[in-house]
């Protein structure tokens, strides 16, 4: 199944790009493919500068993790005029909203966090 | 055999997505279709929904993540199957549908 996850949410308030984090890592030990976008606040998760977002220790655990299993992070464009995310130690695609609704179409499933 | 819809629920009882997904799953039941509902993250907290527990002695298939139940102090009950993400995995893959509600 491919399953796309769209992370919207400000990792600085809510605990909640970090629980989709999980079980993107989670549901990649399956026979699924998995594709994350992420938008707004979200591409946080991303910097190396941030040190105070929501289940820190939960994004720090995961997401090397995801980067092992080489699930594709897609960063909207958009997001990235106000966070700098040139020194990230992850690889990740820039989109725009015409990319991101392309990805979100061949979803079988979407999981909006 | 029955059509499958898998329906993920990951926000707190006093977000609306709770009426929309028990509006859903009592339509699907009347049309027999097979639910299965896997709550997560704040979605666990639905648990305590009645309307939730009496659709499972209905046919509703109800899970809870573990993780996320443990995290709020949800004990263990019979009125779901407690599993984690290998669980969710399963009913991705062997519905026929499946909306998450987040």
């Amino acid at each position: 199944m491919k399953i796309i996850f769209l992370i919207r949410s400000n990792p600085c308030e809510s605990h909640r790009p970090a629980e989709a984090i999980r079980i993107a890592a989670g549901l990649g030990t399956g026979n699924n493919s998995i594709k994350i976008i992420l938008s707004g606040e979200s591409v946080r998760v991303l910097s190396p500068d941030e040190e105070d977002l929501e289940d820190m220790d939960i994004i720090e655990k995961f997401l090397p993790i995801i980067k092992d299993w080489g699930i594709p992070l897609y960063v909207d464009r958009g997001s990235l005029a106000a966070i700098d995310l040139k020194r990230s130690p992850y690889e990740f695609r820039t989109v725009d909203n015409a990319e991101v609704s392309e990805i979100v179409a061949g979803g079988h499933g979407v999981f909006v966090f | 055999m029955n059509k499958k819809l898998g329906i993920l629920l990951s926000t707190p009882p006093s977000d609306k997505n709770i009426e929309t997904v028990i509006g859903l799953i009592s339509s699907a039941l009347r049309n027999n279709v097979s639910v299965y509902l896997y709550l997560d993250d704040d979605g666990v907290e639905c648990i305590h929904d009645n309307r939730l527990i009496a659709m499972s002695k209905d046919g509703l298939k109800l899970s809870v993540c573990a993780y996320g139940a443990q995290k709020k102090g949800i004990e263990p009950s019979d009125v779901a199957m407690f599993g984690g993400l290998a669980v969710l995995s399963e009913l991705i893959n062997a519905c026929d549908r499946f909306i998450a509600f987040g």
